[in-house]
C-alpha cells in the first residue's frame, strides 16, 4: 500500500513537473517561431565547444570572477546527483541507491562542492549587493535564486546531519559537513531527530520543486538554454559570420529583420541563454561612452521581454508570423483583445529597439568575444540595420553621402577614383596591368589611397616591400572600396556590388596572395569574399614584415632612434576578428629605443577606437566620443607615442589626441611600418 | 492659381557618358578612350529625371526614361528606374552608330513618338562628353514642340502650360511655356539618392529595347547616314601661360608698356 507520504510526494511532484514542462514547452514553442537556420552540422566540433564552454566553463574563466560560477556550476551538478539518494531514501528508508547512496567518496566530494557553492554564493552576494559593479543588476530574480540555492543546500545538510546523528551511516563517514551538522543535534532524542528529519526533508523537497518551477519562468531559464546555445554556437571564423543574403532570390521580399519572429531560432535562443553577467556591457564602447546601446540590455531584457510577450500572443492565435493577420483580422482582434493587438503591432525598431541604439554599435565584437554563453550580438545589429537601410530607406543622413560617394567614386571620401594611385607616384610601384603575374597584390584600400595620414603608411609599406625584394603590384585605378563599411551599415546590396566587381578584377588577374595594411579590408577580402567566389590568401603587412625579417629577406639597419614609450592599441578587426595580437607588437619591439607598453584594456578586451561598423562615416552626437575615451586610456600610461595597426584607428586616435592631450604634448599615433621604414 | 488636374506623361532622355570631366581622346582614332573609365548617367540628365519624378509624384502619371546607346547603356536607365521612373526604353541598333546631334535628336524624337504623346520631354542641359547642348532643342524641332533650355526650376505645372525658371549668369527668366514642350534642365535640381530597395528592383527589371525599325526611323536619317556634320578632329587644347608684372610711374606709362608688349607678341 502506498504510504500517505508517498501519495503527497507524488501529487506535489506531478504538479511541479507539469508546471515545469508547461513553462518549458511554452518557451520552446516561442523559439520555434524563429526563422530557420541550420546549426546541426559538425556535431563533433559542436560537442567540443560544449565541453570547453559548458563543462569546463572556458569562456567564463577568462575573467577571474569566473571561478565563482565554476563552483556553483559543478557544485550544483553534484547536488542534483545527491538528490537521487536523498529523495529516494526519504521515501523508502530501506532503499540504498547503488554508488550514489552508498559511496562515502561521493558524499565527500558533494560536501566539498556544496561548501564551494556556499562560498561562491557569498562572494557573489558581496559583489552584487555590496561592491555593486554597474554590470550586475540587483534584481529580485537574482536574490530569489541565491536564497533558493542556499535553502536547498542548507536543508539538505540539516536533514542529513540529523540522519547521521540518529545512526551513523558508513556512506556519510567522510562527509565532514554532514558530521558537523550532526554535532548540532547533540542531546536530541531519537524521536525528535526523526521528526527533524521529516520536517527538513519536506522543506528541502518543497524548495527543490519550487526551484524547478521557477527556472523556466525566470531569467534562470539561462540554466536550461545556455548549454544548448553553446552547442549550437556559430562555427564560422569571427569575421565570416554575417548572414548570407541572396539578393537574386525572387522569394526575398523583405530585407533584414524588422520583426522579432524574423530572427532565427538560434538568435532567439541567445536571449534565453543570457545569464545577465554583464561582461558584454562592461566592454562595450557604445555603452561605456554613454550611448543608449547596452548589449546586455538588448539581449536579456529588451529582446527577450518582447519575444516572450509577442510569442505568447502569436502562439495563442496560432500564427507563425505577424504578417499572417490581415488588417481586418487585426481590427477584429483590437475589439476582442486590445492588448494582444497592440503587442502584435509593436515595431521591433522604433518601439522595442531605438534607432540610436541600432546605429551606436561599432561592430567591435567585444561583447560577442567575451560572452560566456556564446551569444551572437553583432549579427542582430546588422540584421536590423539591413532592415532599416534596405527595406525602410531610413538611416542616418551622413551615411547616404558615404553610400553615394562609394557608388560614384568607389571610395567613401568621394575623391575622384582616378586619384587612387596618386600616393605611389614617386615610388616605382607597378600596377597589375603592367606587372607580370606578381607574387603579391598590395591591396591599398580607400584609407591608404585617399587619406593623407594613411597614405604615409602605404608609402612606408611599399618601401619595405621593395627593400625586401617582394614581387608585388597594386591595382591602382582598378581598385574599389572593399565594401566593409557598407556591409556593416546594412547596405548589403552595395556591398555585394563592390565585392563582385572587385572579385571579378582580382580573379581576372589570377591574384592569389594579397597584402593589406587595413584590417577592415583584410577581414573582408579574407573572410567575406569567399562567399562570392573570391578566395585569396590574405596577409596583414605587419605579419608579412615579420615573416620577411625572419626569412632574412628584410635586413634592418641598427639606426639611432629616440628612446620612447609606445602604448599599443589593438584594432578590433586585426585583434578580436583575426586573433592577431603579436605581429604588430613584435615589430614595435624590434625598433631601437622603443619600450612597448600595454593599456589596461588590451588583446581580447581592447577598446574600440570608435570607427568600425560604419561609425567612421557617422556623426557621434550622443555621450562622449569613443576615440577620446580610448586616447584617455592611452595617455594614462604617459607614452611618447601610441602604436596602432589600422588606418581608421590612426585617424580616430589622432583626432582624440588633438582633443585630449595638451597642445605641447605631441603624441603621434604610429603604424609599426612607419618605424621599420626608418631602419631600411 | 489653377494647378494641373490631369496626370502627366513624361519622357526623360538620358545619355550614358564616361565619368570624366576631362575627356581623354585617342589622338590616332579621334575617339574617346573609354578603357577603365566608368560610365555614369550624364549628370544633368539625372537632374532631368529628378524633375520628372517630382512632377509625377505630385500630379500622378508616368515617367519613361529613354536612352540611345549600346546595350550597356541599360545600366544608366536602371539608375533612373531606381530613382523612381516607371519604364525604361533603350534604342540600340547599329543603324544609330556615328550619329551627330541632328541624327541623334531625330532618332530620339522617333522613339518619343513611338512612346506616345508625352506632355513634357525632359533632357539634360548638355552631355559632359559631346557637350553641344543641341539634342534637346533638336528633339523639339523634330517633334514641333515648344522648348525651354537651361531650366533651373519647374515652378508650376498646369494643364496646358508650365512656369519655369530659365537660368542665365547672375539671374533667371521666368518663362511660361506651352505644353507639350521640351525642357532641358541644369544642375540645380538635386537628384535623389535611390533607395536600396528601388535599386534592387531596378537591377532586376527588364529594359525594353527598340531597334531603328521598331521606331520607324528612316534609315537615311539615322546614324552616320543622317549626320550632316562630322567631327574632323577632337583634341585637348594646349594651355600656355604667360605672365609678367609691369611696373610704371602712372597709368599712361603702364598703358604704353602694355600696348608695347601686345605688339611684341603680335596680339595687337
Ligand atoms: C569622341 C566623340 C566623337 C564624336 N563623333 C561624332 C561624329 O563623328 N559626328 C558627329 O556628328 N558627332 C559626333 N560626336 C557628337 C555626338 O554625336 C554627340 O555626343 C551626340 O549626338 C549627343 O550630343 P551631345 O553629346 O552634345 O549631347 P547634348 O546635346 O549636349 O545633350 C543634351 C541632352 O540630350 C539628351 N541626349 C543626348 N544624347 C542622348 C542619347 N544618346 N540618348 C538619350 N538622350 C540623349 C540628354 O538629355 C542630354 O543631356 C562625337 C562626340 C564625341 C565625344
Ligand atoms: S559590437 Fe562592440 S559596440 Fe557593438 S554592441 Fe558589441 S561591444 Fe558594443
Ligand atoms: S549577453 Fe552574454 S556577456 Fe552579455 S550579459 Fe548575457 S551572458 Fe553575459
Amino acid at each position: 500500500m502506498l504510504s500517505l507520504k508517498l501519495i503527497i510526494f507524488l501529487i506535489i511532484a506531478l504538479l511541479a513537473v507539469s508546471a515545469f514542462a508547461y513553462a518549458l514547452n511554452k518557451k520552446i514553442r516561442i523559439l520555434a517561431l524563429g526563422a530557420k537556420e541550420d546549426r546541426f552540422d559538425h556535431p563533433g566540433e559542436r560537442f567540443k565547444n560544449f565541453v570547453v564552454n559548458v563543462l569546463l566553463q572556458g569562456k567564463l574563466l577568462k575573467e577571474y570572477y569566473g571561478f565563482i560560477h565554476l563552483f556553483i556550476f559543478w557544485g550544483f551538478i553534484f547536488i542534483c546527483l545527491g538528490e537521487i539518494p536523498f529523495v529516494l531514501e526519504g521515501l523508502f528508508p530501506s532503499v540504498h541507491v547503488p554508488f550514489l547512496g552508498t559511496n562515502p567518496y561521493f558524499f565527500l566530494v558533494k560536501d566539498i562542492l556544496s561548501s564551494l557553492v556556499l562560498i561562491g554564493l557569498i562572494i557573489g552576494v558581496i559583489r552584487r549587493w555590496i561592491v555593486r559593479p554597474k554590470r550586475l543588476y540587483r534584481t529580485a530574480e537574482a536574490a530569489i535564486v541565491v536564497i533558493l540555492i542556499l535553502a536547498v543546500i542548507i536543508t539538505e545538510w540539516l536533514t542529513s546531519g540529523a540522519k547521521v546523528a540518529l545512526h551513523a551511516d558508513s556512506a556519510y563517514s567522510l562527509a565532514f559537513v554532514y558530521n558537523m551538522f550532526a554535532g548540532l543535534y547533540q542531546g536530541y532524542s531519537p524521536e525528535t531527530l526523526g521528526a527533524v528529519i521529516e520536517i527538513f526533508w519536506w522543506m528541502h523537497v518543497l524548495i527543490l520543486f519550487g526551484f524547478l518551477v521557477y527556472i523556466p519562468n525566470s531569467k534562470h531559464l539561462h540554466l536550461l538554454a545556455s548549454p544548448f546555445n553553446s552547442y549550437f554556437g556559430t562555427l564560422k571564423p569571427a569575421g565570416a559570420q554575417i548572414a548570407d543574403m541572396d539578393l537574386e532570390a525572387k522569394t526575398l521580399t523583405e530585407y533584414g529583420v524588422g520583426k522579432i519572429e524574423n530572427f532565427t531560432w538560434k538568435q532567439l535562443l541567445d536571449s534565453f541563454s543570457c545569464g545577465e553577467c554583464g561582461r558584454c556591457m562592461d566592454n562595450c564602447p557604445a555603452n561605456i561612452s554613454g550611448k543608449p546601446l547596452n548589449p546586455k540590455q538588448l539581449l536579456s531584457r529588451t529582446l527577450k521581454d518582447h519575444l516572450l510577450e509577442k510569442g505568447a500572443v502569436m502562439n495563442k492565435l496560432g500564427i507563425k508570423h505577424a504578417d499572417e493577420l490581415s488588417a481586418e483580422d487585426l481590427a477584429e482582434l483590437t475589439k476582442t483583445d486590445r492588448e494582444a493587438a497592440q503587442i502584435l503591432q509593436k515595431e521591433l525598431i522604433g518601439d522595442i529597439f531605438t534607432r540610436d541604439e541600432l546605429w551606436a554599435c561599432t561592430t567591435c565584437r567585444a561583447c560577442q568575444t567575451l560572452c560566456p554563453v556564446s551569444n551572437e550580438h553583432v549579427n542582430k545589429i546588422i540584421d536590423m540595420r539591413r532592415y532599416e537601410v534596405m527595406n525602410e530607406n531610413n538611416y542616418p543622413e551622413e551615411l547616404q553621402l558615404a553610400f553615394r560617394n562609394l557608388e560614384s567614386k568607389f571610395n567613401p571620401w568621394g575623391i575622384s577614383w582616378s586619384e587612387r594611385a596618386v600616393w605611389a607616384k614617386d615610388l616605382d610601384v607597378k600596377t597589375m596591368k603592367t606587372a607580370e603575374n606578381p607574387e603579391y597584390l598590395f591591396w591599398v584600400g580607400c584609407a591608404g589611397s585617399f587619406d593623407n595620414r594613411a597614405k604615409k603608411v602605404s608609402v612606408a609599406t611599399a618601401k619595405i616591400l621593395q627593400a625586401a625584394g617582394v614581387d608585388f603590384a597594386i591595382l591602382g585605378r582598378e581598385e574599389k572600396c572593399c565594401g566593409d563599411f557598407v556591409r556593416k551599415a546594412g547596405n548589403e546590396y552595395l556591398f555585394q556590388l563592390m565585392a563582385k566587381e572587385n572579385i571579378g578584377i582580382l580573379n581576372n588577374y589570377k591574384v592569389k596572395k594579397i597584402i593589406t595594411n587595413c584590417p577592415h579590408c583584410f577581414n573582408t577580402l579574407k573572410n567575406e569574399y569567399p562567399e562570392f567566389g573570391g578566395n585569396f590568401e590574405v596577409i596583414h603587412h605587419t605579419q608579412l614584415i615579420n615573416q620577411l625579417i625572419k626569412d632574412g629577406k628584410l635586413k634592418l639597419n641598427n639606426v639611432q632612434l629616440p628612446q620612447q614609450k609606445i602604448v599599443y592599441h589593438d584594432s578590433c578587426y586585426l585583434g578580436r576578428y583575426q586573433q592577431e595580437f603579436d605581429a604588430p607588437r613584435a615589430l614595435f619591439k624590434m625598433v631601437p629605443g622603443v619600450q612597448l607598453i600595454e593599456m589596461d584594456r588590451n588583446h581580447d578586451k581592447s577598446f574600440c577606437c570608435g570607427g568600425g561598423g560604419a561609425r567612421m562615416w557617422m556623426e557621434e552626437n550622443i555621450g562622449e566620443r569613443i576615440n577620446n575615451l580610448r586616447v584617455e586610456q592611452a595617455l594614462a600610461k604617459e607614452p611618447q607615442a601610441i602604436g596602432a595597426n589600422c588606418p581608421f584607428c590612426i585617424t580616430m586616435l589622432e583626432d582624440g589626441v588633438k582633443d585630449k592631450a595638451n597642445p605641447e604634448q605631441n603624441v603621434p599615433v604610429l603604424d609599426p611600418a612607419e618605424l621599420i621604414a626608418k631602419m631600411l | 492659381m489653377l494647378e494641373r488636374k490631369e496626370k502627366v506623361e513624361i519622357v526623360v532622355c538620358i545619355k550614358q557618358v564616361p565619368d570624366t570631366t576631362e575627356v581623354k581622346i585617342d589622338p590616332v582614332k579621334n575617339t574617346l578612350i573609354r578603357d577603365g573609365v566608368p560610365s555614369i548617367v550624364n549628370p544633368t540628365d539625372e537632374c532631368a529625371a529628378e524633375a520628372a519624378i517630382r512632377i509625377k509624384e505630385q500630379y500622378g502619371g508616368k515617367v519613361t526614361v529613354l536612352a540611345m546607346g549600346p546595350p550597356m547603356a541599360a545600366t544608366a536607365l536602371r539608375k533612373c528606374l531606381a530613382m523612381g521612373a516607371d519604364e525604361a526604353i533603350l534604342i540600340s541598333d547599329f543603324a544609330f552608330a556615328g550619329a551627330d546631334t541632328w541624327a541623334t535628336s531625330y532618332s530620339l524624337a522617333k522613339a518619343i513618338e513611338h512612346v506616345g504623346k508625352p506632355d513634357i520631354v525632359f533632357c539634360g542641359k548638355q552631355a559632359i562628353d559631346g557637350d553641344t547642348g543641341q539634342v534637346g532643342p533638336g528633339i523639339a524641332e523634330h517633334l514641333g514642340l515648344s522648348q525651354t533650355t537651361y531650366v533651373q526650376k519647374v515652378r508650376e505645372v498646369h494643364d496646358d502650360y508650365l512656369v519655369v525658371e530659365r537660368a542665365f549668369e547672375g539671374g533667371f527668366e521666368l518663362i511660361k511655356v506651352k505644353l507639350p514642350a521640351v525642357i532641358t534642365v541644369d544642375k540645380s535640381i538635386e537628384p535623389r539618392y535611390p533607395s536600396v530597395k528601388g535599386s534592387i528592383k531596378a537591377s532586376r527589371s527588364e529594359i525594353t529595347t527598340w531597334s531603328a525599325k521598331d521606331i520607324k526611323a528612316a534609315p537615311e536619317k539615322t546614324g552616320l547616314n543622317g549626320s550632316t556634320t562630322q567631327v574632323a578632329q577632337v583634341f585637348n587644347p594646349e594651355v600656355k601661360f604667360w605672365s609678367e608684372m609691369l611696373k610704371g610711374k602712372n597709368e599712361e606709362e603702364l598703358c604704353d608698356l602694355l600696348i608695347g608688349k601686345f605688339k611684341e607678341r603680335e596680339i595687337l
